[in-house]
């Protein structure tokens, strides 16, 4: 699932996931409260749930902070399936910290997402993605 | 006997009679601590604060830092028996008083406020107020600077690599040759904008924050800068293939300006490396005297002796084919600058460049050493 207000962004970063072969079923959600909304929905429904998350950190209204904030409130089955990856074009050093220190959080990418990026990312973490 | 909260309080004013003062405004330690009766403001005026001794020396302390960081002048009075010196000394008190000593309390503090009004003769007392005040308002200043720098640089960057990230898409896709050629001019004339930005960044972050401690081994700085340096790969050049590390072991000091500095001085190396021979990157680190000495040598095209006076000012640029913003080794010397030390440059045409940066650092291994002695 990627969260980005962005169009432009969900757009890179739907084609680089296709193209890396990581995963056919990707959804996209322009703003942190849809996609909270769109997990609570989706467990209590019993229909599958992303396995992993790409998260910008800075979104209008709730940002990707917040998100994690409200995730982490979430039921333990969501906080199981998803792995969460923040993206962002930040370069203070404090957002990187603060994501890498979230328990939620396997990686922080400074944008934009590259194939070759998120290959290492998947080699390093053992996330396994099901189509 | 120790009573567990007598401590109080006097002003200038009302120093004449210490034991009046002490029942007028007596405040329990741990009131004090968790509620303070005192605005921030009321504390500041307070010249010197005395601190009852009670059984809970910890609260003490902290009760102590927390005048203390209200009001950085106040002097601390501990009162009571049995005051050990190093409590004191936690305390950061400027003087010790007996019960039997009581009667002195009042000759001490007036010699206290006398040593106060000798340190700011030069400044009126509502002129340190004053200052104080001006402080906090640049503190906040330079906060919401810092803020406003990495919102700005996010908000500049964000299009940027929207960009890059479409160009990276484009590249995949494009069969014919000559798009290809323009697409990767492209890549570079957005990689180019995105250093400016940076250097920006580095440079206003240089200038408004404090040095930072932590522990750091260059062979793993070296991996991270290179990492971020992939841009600048060809497909002959991979960096880790030519750039040698002499470790020297951890070491403690700003890891985040260091990168900085290594980040600028490895990227020219790239930049300017020759094209008749392999680049080739040394860097050698050693420890001496409480000092780091640094040395990043290249066999790159060299620096020819007419610049080599000015490349660290800022905007020199030896030559049109220069590619950055002129930034680049000026922020390197401000950056060892603040970090306490000096840089020096040697350079022979067509042989190459190399760096020699000494700042001052503590090395793992006088750490330790203190760590034993102090067991």
């Amino acid at each position: 699932m990627i969260v980005e207000d962005n169009p432009i962004d969900i757009f890179i970063n739907t084609r680089v996931i296709e193209q890396s072969g990581l995963s056919s079923y990707i959804i996209s959600q322009q703003s942190a409260r849809e996609a909270l909304h769109y997990l609570k929905e989706a467990d209590h429904n019993n229909q599958p749930l992303p396995n992993l998350i790409l998260l910008d950190l800075r979104m209008p209204d709730m940002d990707g902070f917040e998100f994690l904030d409200q995730f982490s409130n979430l039921s333990t089955t969501i906080r199981s399936a998803c792995k969460i990856i923040m993206l962002s074009s930040s370069l203070d050093p404090i957002d990187d910290e603060q994501a890498r220190k979230h328990p939620d959080v396997i990686s922080f990418i400074s944008k934009p997402l590259t194939r070759d990026k998120l290959i290492a990312l998947m080699n390093s973490n053992t996330v396994e993605i099901a189509n | 006997m120790r009573t567990d909260f007598i401590h109080f309080f006097c002003s200038e004013k009302d120093s004449s009679d210490v034991r009046e003062i002490r029942e007028a405004v007596a405040v329990p330690v741990k009131q004090l601590l968790f509620d303070s009766p005192f605005e921030d403001n009321q504390v500041i005026d307070l010249g010197i604060a005395v601190l009852g001794i009670c059984d809970d020396s910890q609260l003490l302390i902290r009760c102590s830092e927390k005048i203390r960081s209200l009001n950085p002048n106040v002097a601390v009075i501990l009162y009571g028996e049995g005051i050990s010196g190093y409590l004191a000394f936690r305390c950061g008190a400027v003087a010790v008083i007996s019960r039997a000593e009581q009667s002195s309390l009042g000759l001490i503090v007036s010699e206290i406020f006398t040593t106060q009004k000798q340190a700011f003769s030069s400044l009126p007392y509502d002129k340190v107020l004053d200052l104080q005040e001006k402080n906090k308002e640049l503190e906040k200043i330079n906060f919401e600077l810092d803020r406003f720098v990495y919102s700005a640089s996010h908000d500049l960057r964000s299009p940027l690599t929207s960009v890059l990230g479409l160009l990276y898409l484009l590249r995949e896709e494009l069969k014919d040759e000559n798009a290809l050629k323009y697409v990767l001019l492209m890549e570079e004339s957005i990689l180019k904008l995105d250093n400016i930005i940076r250097d920006i960044v580095a440079y206003s972050r240089n200038n408004r924050t404090e040095i930072a401690a932590e522990p750091i081994r260059i062979k793993e700085l070296v991996k991270e800068v290179t990492l971020s340096l992939r841009y600048l790969e060809t497909s002959g050049l991979h960096l880790n293939e030519v750039i040698h590390v002499d470790d020297a072991g951890v070491f403690i000091s700003d890891k985040i300006r260091l990168q900085v500095i290594l980040n600028n001085l490895l990227s020219n190396s790239v930049k300017y490396r020759h094209v008749a021979k392999p680049l080739k990157i040394s860097i050698q680190s050693v420890f001496n005297n409480g000092r780091l000495s640094l040395r990043i040598s290249d066999n790159g095209i060299g620096i020819n002796e007419n610049h080599i006076g000015r490349i660290f000012d800022m905007f020199y640029r030896t030559s049109e084919h220069s590619t950055g913003s002129g930034l680049g080794l000026y922020i390197v010397k401000e950056m060892v600058k603040k970090l306490g030390g000096h840089i020096e440059v040697s350079s022979t045409i067509n042989e190459g460049t190399s760096f020699t940066i000494s700042i001052p650092v503590v090395h793992k291994r006088v750490l330790i050493d203190n760590l034993d002695e102090s067991n």
